[in-house]
């Protein structure tokens, strides 16, 4: 097991052809990944974060700066030197080898004896809930059983890092999160560095120790499931984390004697924030915010304490199941409020909705940053 | 305006059965979702009223007239399918106009040119008429693809799986748009989804299809909150709805359900349950028990079960908790505020109200009038 420490790292790819650009993949990044800890790499497509796993793992040159496992650095070092082992998107398992020599393969090259061998294989199977299916080949296997064969193959080598590349995107959205909970449940008992790449924000919070965002090559913000959640640094990172999306706006400073409070454009619906960002806000002394407030932290009834409220119309409401969504509107702003699938409310009644103002997020309208990290 | 009636549909391929005797109603203007696994017959359904597909036995009835044997340009209905299909060498506008230049339509083109300028402003692409779809981002495309369904003014809009490439955003915002499009509103549209939040929000009605078969129609709070079979519960919800294999048994004066892996715990139930149950009418039982109905805690009146922390994830606006109640292992959702440790012991109570059962012959559901 080892600390994976990335410093001032880029990854730059040249031309194919004469004339062509130099496309910037990874740029400067710097992080640091603890013994044991499980980290992800969150973004969308084309965000660096594949280049990034590529580049820890050994795949792929790193064209400018440092990784280093612990104190040793493995710029130079091949995969197999810097024993990582890795599990794909796609499984990759040999086709003509049963599911036993699949996972006991990587152990043979090694020259682990037959015993031991034995002994890891069967350990692992029982982990995975695959020792029924010892014996079989991989076609015979259901997509989910494959990907543990994968995982249990990557695990076999008790690697100093484990890297996992989009392990569940081929799987159904039922699947998926059964698979997310053994892994969940594999980190408990190995706890071993995971460095897990995913698109998927449920994924990634629901699994990691802390998530590490990037966008358009840069690492937007590292931080646990609360910090991003709670403090989001951007507005790229406001908008990427959360289900539904946040709430986004434009809010207008206004001030009433010793009240200072931003008043979402198109609408009369006022927001008062904490007493560090309404300070902030003083500082800055801007006109204009872009003011941030999630479905999740706006409640349809009035609340007694600690707690501020606005009038709003019901506009739709989605059953879905575990909750209801509400569209709420007042002038020509809507709000997206989820609410308890027990609520009883229709489009058009006019209701009370509060929020804690601790939880109204303000960026910047040029930097798009958090008016707390400015 | 149109009503589509399915009556007693079967469809085979060769010797495979993909509907087998599938009846139903769609009401002029609705919006009835197709809900189902993959393999469960959805997009034969579409195809049947396409009519790219003929019944092998059965009839369809558009207003009435039976159309099972008519060629689909006789239907009037415009169907976008899961893959958009858009011509690469083409232009967007081109594209979206390409149905009204179908041989044999003659419309002048400036109504081609209004109509299509029409459709692409409601649907927000009106900026990319003239680019090439290989421009255009995913949610896009889907957009191009339905905007050229909407062109033609059909009586009846076919969709199949129009979101399910998408990403959850892009997905979760052409949700709010089909809710807000007032072109849809009013034209019969059979939308086709194995996603059941999709399937929740959009439907006015759910016919919820597996193994070529309807398991269950029906509105979407009744859908999820009274499933008719295992599978209808298993399809909506996620996490996935706890399900577990009871014997029904006297303890004292009470009928209470033993688990079969955990023999030494005893689940009370209801009144109604257990008179349903008394005079061993169900020796076993399959009880369902959605996550959101098993919480932490103990209250008064309750039946409070020792239970231990086995994975908790915490996710947005919820926290998934697998909790082991000796060798039972289940899911509950809790608040997302709420932080629990692996191995930490905890206490849990479950709604008991809120029990489903189900026959461990067939999945259907028991029920008590």
């Amino acid at each position: 097991m080892a600390k994976v420490t990335l410093k001032n790292v880029y990854k730059i790819y040249t031309p194919r052809t004469k004339g062509g650009k130099e496309v910037e993949a990874v740029r400067d990044l710097n992080l640091v990944i603890e013994d044991g800890e499980f980290m992800a790499l969150l973004g969308p497509s084309g965000c660096g974060k594949t280049s990034t796993l590529r580049m820890i793992a050994g795949l792929e040159s790193i064209t400018k700066g440092d990784i280093y496992f612990d104190d040793v650095r493995v710029n130079d070092l091949s995969s197999v030197e810097r024993n990582v082992a890795m599990a794909f998107e796609t499984y990759s398992l040999y086709p003509h080898m049963t599911v036993y020599k699949n996972i006991s393969f990587p152990l043979e090259v090694r020259h682990k004896s037959k015993k031991e061998i034995h002994k890891i294989v069967e350990n692992l199977a029982k982990k995975f809930q695959l020792d029924d299916v010892l014996n079989e080949y991989p076609a015979r296997l259901s997509g989910g059983q494959q990907q543990r064969v994968s995982l249990a193959r990557a695990l076999a080598r008790e690697p100093s890092v484990f890297l996992l590349d989009e392990p569940l995107s081929h799987s159904d959205a039922q699947l998926r999160f059964q698979m997310r909970t053994e892994i969940k449940r594999l980190h408990y008992e190995i706890k071993s560095t995971m460095i897990y790449v995913t698109h998927d924000q449920l994924e990634a919070l629901s699994l990691a120790d802390r998530v590490a965002v990037m966008n358009f090559a840069e690492l937007q913000q590292v931080g646990t499931r609360d910090e991003l959640y709670n403090n989001p640094y951007n507005l790229f990172v406001a908008d990427f984390i959360g289900e539904p999306p946040m709430n986004l706006n434009k809010g207008l400073v206004t001030q009433e004697d010793d009240d200072l409070f931003l008043k979402l454009l198109g609408s009369s619906i006022t927001l008062h924030m904490n007493a560090e960002r309404t300070e902030k806000i003083k500082r800055l002394d801007k006109k204009e915010y872009i003011v941030g407030i999630r479905p999740q932290d706006i409640i349809p009834v009035e609340v007694p304490s600690g707690f501020m409220t606005f009038d709003a119309e019901v506009d739709f409401v989605e059953f879905i199941g575990e909750r209801s969504l509400l569209t709420i509107k007042n002038g020509d702003l809507t709000l997206k409020v989820l609410a308890s699938p027990d609520f009883d409310v229709k489009a058009g009644e006019v209701l009370k909705f509060s929020y804690p103002p601790e939880r109204v997020h303000v960026f910047d309208i040029e930097t798009e940053k958090s008016i707390l990290v400015l | 305006m149109a009503r589509i009636r399915f009556e007693n549909i079967t469809k085979k391929f060769g010797k495979t059965v993909a509907l087998k005797d599938v009846s139903f109603d769609v009401d002029d203007g609705e919006f009835f979702v197709l809900l189902g696994p993959s393999g469960a017959g959805k997009t034969t359904t579409l195809k049947l009223l396409a009519g790219l597909y003929k019944p092998t036995e059965g009839n369809i009835f558009i207003n009435d007239k039976n159309v099972s044997e008519d060629p689909p340009y006789n239907r009037n209905v415009a169907m976008t399918f899961e893959s958009y299909a858009l011509y690469p060498h083409l232009t967007v506008f081109e594209n979206i106009a390409s149905p009204l230049k179908a041989p044999g339509r003659n419309i002048p083109s400036k109504e081609v040119k209004e109509r299509v300028e029409r459709v692409a402003r409601m649907l927000k692409i009106d900026q990319l008429l003239d680019r090439k779809p290989a421009e255009a981002s995913g949610g896009q495309k889907q957009r191009i693809a339905l905007a050229r369904t909407m062109v033609r003014e059909p009586d009846i809009y076919l969709l199949d799986e129009p979101l399910s490439h998408l990403d959850a955003k892009i997905r979760y915002e052409l949700r709010q748009e089909f809710h807000r499009l007032e072109a849809l509103k009013g034209v019969t549209t059979v939308y086709v989804t194995h996603d059941y939040v999709e399937a929740l929000s959009l439907g006015d009605r759910i016919l919820m299809l597996d193994h070529g078969e309807v398991q269950q129609i029906g509105k979407p709070r009744e859908i999820y909150e009274d499933p008719a079979n295992i599978r209808v519960a298993k399809q909506v919800g996620q996490p996935d709805i706890n399900i577990v294999e009871c014997v029904t048994r006297v303890e004292g004066e009470k009928i209470v359900l033993m688990p079969k892996n955990e023999p030494t715990i005893n689940i009370e139930i209801s009144d109604e349950a257990q008179a349903a149950f008394r005079n061993n009418t169900y020796p076993e039982v399959l009880l369902g028990i959605r996550p959101q109905f098993i919480k932490v805690g103990e209250i008064p009146g309750s039946q409070i079960f020792d239970g231990r922390v086995d994975v908790y994830q915490v996710l947005g606006s919820e926290g998934v908790l697998n909790v082991e109640i000796g060798d039972l292992n289940l899911i509950a959702l809790t608040s997302p505020e709420d932080r629990y440790t692996h191995g930490e012991e905890i206490k849990v109570y479950f709604l008991k109200d809120r029990f489903y059962f189900f026959s461990p012959e067939n999945g259907e559901r028991i029920r008590f009038s």
